[in-house]
């Protein structure tokens, strides 16, 4: 079955190239640094909620990292997210957080690495 | 006679527009800063300023203010921590300048309850994140009342 949810979707990276301005640092470089970034910090403030059953906190932080995700072109890792945010609303069945957690930690190294090969993300 | 339009989709009354115009990003993720502050700057603007959060943009806002420079178009992240977007669009529309500044909210969530409030507030306009440089165009010129900007 084909995986409509990409690792990372090279039409993201194409649309941030658009608005390079020549002469000027690269934008894409400087983007996925800052997705690297940010993504440890979210990261490791979910595992920080996770403990405290802080619901709300737990689904912006979810929200969050979709959107930088997502903009990125890590769609996989952005679905990841997105399950996130609705496992921390819900109260019924379904993937509990702590699972979809470690799954986010395993597809976000795997992105950094396509992001930034020799990356070792600090999680 | 119609104006050709550049490569980023406007023509050359609308770019002078919005290069002459100051802008300001309020956002908490720096990544979310610089994807959009790049991608105005693709849209013509040339003077952007960021602040990482609600305190910051009320004190840049209100310095800009006193230096008879104030912002023309404030972007503005829904959900930050501390002051959010609401607190914030409510602020500004209290302050000296806030009843002419324009504010758009940028969001990654159609919440309906949200954005209610934000207009009545008086919000100008939303982008979902990610922000797109068609989208973020077409907000910007309805905004501004800029659609039908033609020459002649």
């Amino acid at each position: 079955m084909r995986d409509e949810f990409v690792r990372l979707d090279p039409a993201a990276r194409d649309r941030i190239r658009e608005l390079q301005i020549p002469g000027e640092a690269d934008l894409y470089l400087k983007l996925t640094e800052l997705f690297i970034d940010e993504s440890e910090r979210l990261m490791s403030q979910l595992r920080e909620n996770l403990g405290s059953a802080r619901a709300g906190a737990l689904r912006d932080l979810a929200h969050k990292w979709k959107n930088n995700a997502l903009a990125i072109g890590a769609l996989r890792l952005g679905k990841l997210c997105q399950d996130l945010e609705a496992a921390a609303l819900a109260t019924s069945s379904g993937p509990s957080a702590p699972d979809i957690i470690s799954a986010i930690g395993s597809e976000f190294r795997a992105v950094a690495t396509l992001l930034k090969p020799g990356a070792k993300p600090n999680l | 006679m119609q104006e050709s339009v550049g490569e980023n989709g406007l023509n050359s009354t609308q770019s002078i527009r919005l290069s002459l115009m100051r802008v300001l990003i309020v956002d908490d993720s720096a990544f979310d800063r610089e994807l959009l502050e790049a991608t105005l700057r693709k849209l013509s603007f040339q003077n952007i300023q960021h602040a990482e959060d609600g305190a910051i943009a009320t004190r840049k806002i209100q310095n800009a203010t006193d230096m008879r420079a104030s912002f023309d178009l404030i972007f503005m992240d829904a959900q930050m921590p501390g002051r959010d977007g609401q607190a914030l669009l409510k602020w500004i529309r209290k302050s000296k300048e806030g009843a002419r500044q324009l504010v758009i909210v940028t969001s990654g969530t159609s919440d309906m309850e949200g954005a209610s409030r934000l207009i009545e507030i008086g919000v100008n306009g939303f982008v979902v994140k990610p922000v797109t440089m068609d989208i973020l165009r077409q907000k910007i010129l309805k905004a501004l009342h800029l659609e039908a900007a033609r020459a002649g």
